[in-house]
């Protein structure tokens, strides 16, 4: 089922190593999806998405918290468009799910 | 039937060809020779797309080649490969024969043909991306086949063929000819000509297009050709 | 048959996953501007956000119609392999229009679903500014796919890819330059949205007409019937563009690509064989000169004078924030290295030719800098002519740029080798190149992260010296890297 479908996104561009680095990409982005969940519990009900300088432009948890996975799948999605799927896209997933954790950890 | 009249191409001031004329009949097999960067594949091209002409006209079956409805006559194959790489084998076929308006149920038994006699049958579901040369060939061959067009306009088709898939496509295309279809292709090695093309079409240093009957440089000895240099 | 035929044009890999991914996205940053407007514009201007998020819907669909819809139709090589066939160039201007289209569709439903969806009282409002949205795409990419029609057919072919440059980018600039306009008004003149939005409701949408007085109801009716005359009047001369043009013109752009000319190129004095291979990658791809060099320098002056002004609030003024950030942002946008494997038409052979890996990164490494200390250059002559910055200051920004433009480059370069992508058209690489955008992401955060330090007093000497030991630190590690880690560049040297 999964092997289909990472044939069916991946078109003819699927190959074995391929296949694993989408799906090795897809389980972090999903893994962001489940730690920004859990995450939710921890946090205060208003955090900081954007600030300029000095000035702090607070959203409710339960929107802002989405933010980091959401851009993870943008990300991965233009990968895909692009045929470009190596380890160091992984990496750089991986460095996101870093700085993701680190800054709700700095908001608790 | 294709019919070239006075048909003028260059590229910036170098010209290729200078009101050039010939005719190429139904049911026969001509084979377009010359040398390498001669013109062949311009030929090829200004048959195909009209706009790439500076000059002259092109009749297909009598129609004029930049009405829309001479498309239907004729089926072009590139000397490139990479066409329709992220198509299957099975979608560019069935691509094809919607193009061409052919009849499904025809059209499928004629491909499960196709497929047995270029070994293919296994690959349909594949992209064509991952096809080697010769499959690509192949695959491109028998959309060609499946098209219903009566001329077939073929750069290099023997290029990255085995012997047997160089029998098999010989005998198809011949098949066609004797059903009345024309086939008109470009190759370099003439031992592949050699029994199989009606007649020799050659470009010369001079970019005039010559048929094999009034060439010295051909000569058609029981079906042999010989080429002297 | 439409499908197939998109499938071959886009290389489209649509299914089901990426379709509900989009979705989710879409929802998503719709819901989140929604919010952030509602509770961040002035109060006065709040209550018709909508109004805004419209013109911003229509300022990306517009910019995407911009850059796709030449791309697609002009320099799609694609295409060249489907006229060949029995397909109607109507059929092909269709099927990317339409593909075209659904795209900007769906930008303006995620602007502006939330609006529909969560403001009762706006309902009618935002539904009637969604529908003018489409309208208003719909004319304007008739207008561009028109106007692409008329620069492939008329322009000669040696300048229609620069013709198109221009158009593209010119466009670009308006684009932004008005877009950067309006979000400025929105949020310094408190009466512009309302404004706008009586504009909008008694002249494009429409009051009840009971309500209005007989003037403006024929003010409504003559906008309405000029815009669908002018309309149907683009469409006709579309069609026989189409019909007439089109075909010529597109393979007038295609020879563009692929000139035959008379001239002899010039013999190369290059002696060194790796220079030679990078010199000829460069020098092959006038397009990718233009771009890099002309195209990025305008954008990073109109970015840094947007984005500059937040830095301002760090407490670090006339400590060359905006220089370092102008000279940061100008080496990262090189798109010579960035583009270094990916427009490499020789790379496949590499692997059976006895080259160094490691030598010939070495190589597109020096390539782009030698390029990008051009801009270097240019924007320190320029900033030293026009700041006077203090003698010391002026050569501590030249060492600057120089060191960031390595740190850049070797970054570019090395993303690109490791993050391989493989693309059927230089313009593929230009306009969509996500190796830029790492770049400039890293550089700009180290850029932020020495600002921080510094206006945190963690770093006990002034900025400007910090940024160029800090980019002279980096270089180096990287050069360490490149000099002692030899399998990383799939070098077989022994």
């Amino acid at each position: 089922m999964i092997r289909r479908l990472l044939k069916s996104i991946l078109g003819e561009n699927f190959t074995e190593n391929n296949a694993k680095l989408a799906a090795v990409n897809f389980g972090i982005i999903l893994l962001m999806f489940v730690l920004s969940g859990i995450m939710l519990f921890f946090l205060p009900e208003q955090i900081s998405i954007l600030h300029s300088g000095t000035t702090y432009y607070p959203v409710p948890s339960v929107l802002g918290v989405w933010l980091f996975p959401v851009i993870a799948l943008i990300v991965n999605l233009l990968f895909i468009r692009q045929n470009r799927l190596s380890k160091m896209n992984s990496a750089i997933f991986v460095i996101l799910l870093a700085a993701m954790m680190v800054s709700y950890i700095n908001m608790m | 039937m294709i019919q070239i009249h006075e048909l003028s191409k260059s590229y910036g001031s170098r010209k290729i060809f200078d009101r050039v004329s010939c005719q190429m009949e139904s049911g026969r097999i001509y084979a377009l020779v010359g040398m390498n960067g001669i013109g062949k594949t311009t030929l090829l091209r200004a048959i195909t797309q009209p706009e790439c002409m500076d000059s002259g006209q092109v009749l297909i079956d009598h129609i004029e080649s930049s009405i829309f409805e001479s498309k239907y006559r004729l089926f072009y194959v590139p000397d490139s490969k990479e066409m329709f790489l992220n198509l299957t084998g099975r979608e560019y076929l069935r691509f094809i024969i919607q193009l061409y308006r052919q009849k499904p149920e025809k059209a499928e038994i004629l491909q499960r043909g196709l497929m047995g006699a270029f070994k293919l049958d296994g690959a349909l579901d594949a992209y064509i991306a991952n096809y080697s040369l010769g499959m690509k060939q192949k695959i491109y061959m028998a959309a060609a086949l499946l098209s219903g067009a009566g001329n077939f306009i073929l750069d290099e088709p023997f290029n990255g063929l085995d012997p047997e898939s160089i029998s098999t496509l010989k005998g198809i295309l011949a098949e066609r000819r004797d059903e009345g279809a024309m086939v008109l292709f470009s190759v370099h090695n003439l031992e592949l000509a050699r029994g199989f093309c009606d007649e020799v079409i050659q470009i010369d240093g001079e970019h005039n297009i010559k048929s094999a009957k009034e060439l010295n440089d051909y000569r058609w000895v029981s079906g042999e050709t010989k080429a002297t240099i | 048959m439409k499908r197939i035929l998109c499938k071959i044009l886009f290389y489209n890999k649509a299914n089901p996953v990426v379709v509900a991914s989009l979705c989710f996205i879409g929802a998503y940053i719709g819901y989140l501007v929604w919010y952030i407007l509602n509770h961040y514009l002035p109060a006065s201007a709040a209550d018709n956000s909508y109004v805004l998020v419209s013109l911003l819907s229509a300022w990306f669909c517009a910019f995407l119609g911009i850059y796709q819809l030449p791309d697609q139709l002009c320099m799609n090589r694609r295409i060249q392999t489907i006229l060949c066939y029995p397909v109607e160039v109507r059929t092909i201007l269709s099927v990317v229009g339409m593909r075209v289209f659904l795209l900007q569709s769906g930008i303006c439903a995620t602007f502006l679903y939330p609006f529909f969806l969560f403001e009762a009282h706006h309902r009618k409002e935002a539904a009637l500014a969604m529908l003018f949205c489409c309208i208003l795409t719909v004319a304007l990419d008739i207008a561009v796919i028109l106007f692409s029609i008329l620069i492939s057919r008329f322009c000669a072919s040696d300048i229609v890819g620069y013709a198109f440059v221009v158009f593209q980018y010119g466009s670009f600039l308006i684009l932004a330059w008005l877009a950067g306009n309006t979000v400025f008004s929105c949020f310094h003149k408190p009466g512009f949205l309302s404004d706008s939005a009586g504009v909008l409701k008694r002249y494009i949408t429409g009051q009840s007409p009971a309500a209005m007085q007989g003037y403006e109801l024929r003010s409504i009716l003559w906008i309405w019937g000029a815009a669908l005359t002018g309309m149907t009047v683009l469409m006709a001369v579309l069609k026989l563009a189409a019909k007439h043009w089109y075909v010529r013109g597109y393979l007038n752009v295609q020879s563009f690509r692929h000139r035959e000319t008379e001239k002899q190129p010039s013999v190369s004095h290059i002696k060194h064989p790796y220079f030679l291979l990078e010199w000829k990658r460069v020098t092959r791809n006038k397009e990718l000169i233009f771009f890099s060099n002309i195209k990025n320098i305008i954008t990073v002056v109109i970015l840094s004078r947007l984005l500059l002004h937040n830095f301002s609030q760090f407490g670090l003024k006339g400590t060359c924030v905006e220089e370092l950030f102008l000279l940061m942002s100008c080496c990262s946008v090189n798109t010579i290295s960035s583009t270094a494997y990916s427009s490499d038409d020789n790379k496949s052979c590499y692997a059976f030719l006895p080259i160094s890996g490691r030598r010939l990164f070495l190589w597109k490494t020096i390539q782009g800098f030698l390029w990008g200390e051009i801009t270097v250059l240019l924007f320190w002559f320029i900033l030293i002519g026009f700041e006077r910055p203090p003698v010391m200051n002026t050569f501590l920004l030249l060492f600057y740029g120089t060191s960031m433009n390595y740190v850049c480059v070797w970054l570019g370069v090395c993303i690109d080798l490791k993050m391989p992508r493989i693309v059927n058209s230089t313009n593929e690489l230009l306009h969509g190149n996500i190796s830029k955008v790492i770049v400039l992401i890293t550089a700009a955060s180290l850029t932020v992260v020495e600002i921080i330090l510094v206006g945190g007093k963690w770093v006990p000497i002034p900025l400007l010296p910090f940024a160029c030991l800090a980019g002279a630190g980096v270089a180096a590690g990287e050069y360490g890297y490149w000099k002692f880690c030899k399998g990383d560049f799939y070098d077989t040297d022994s």
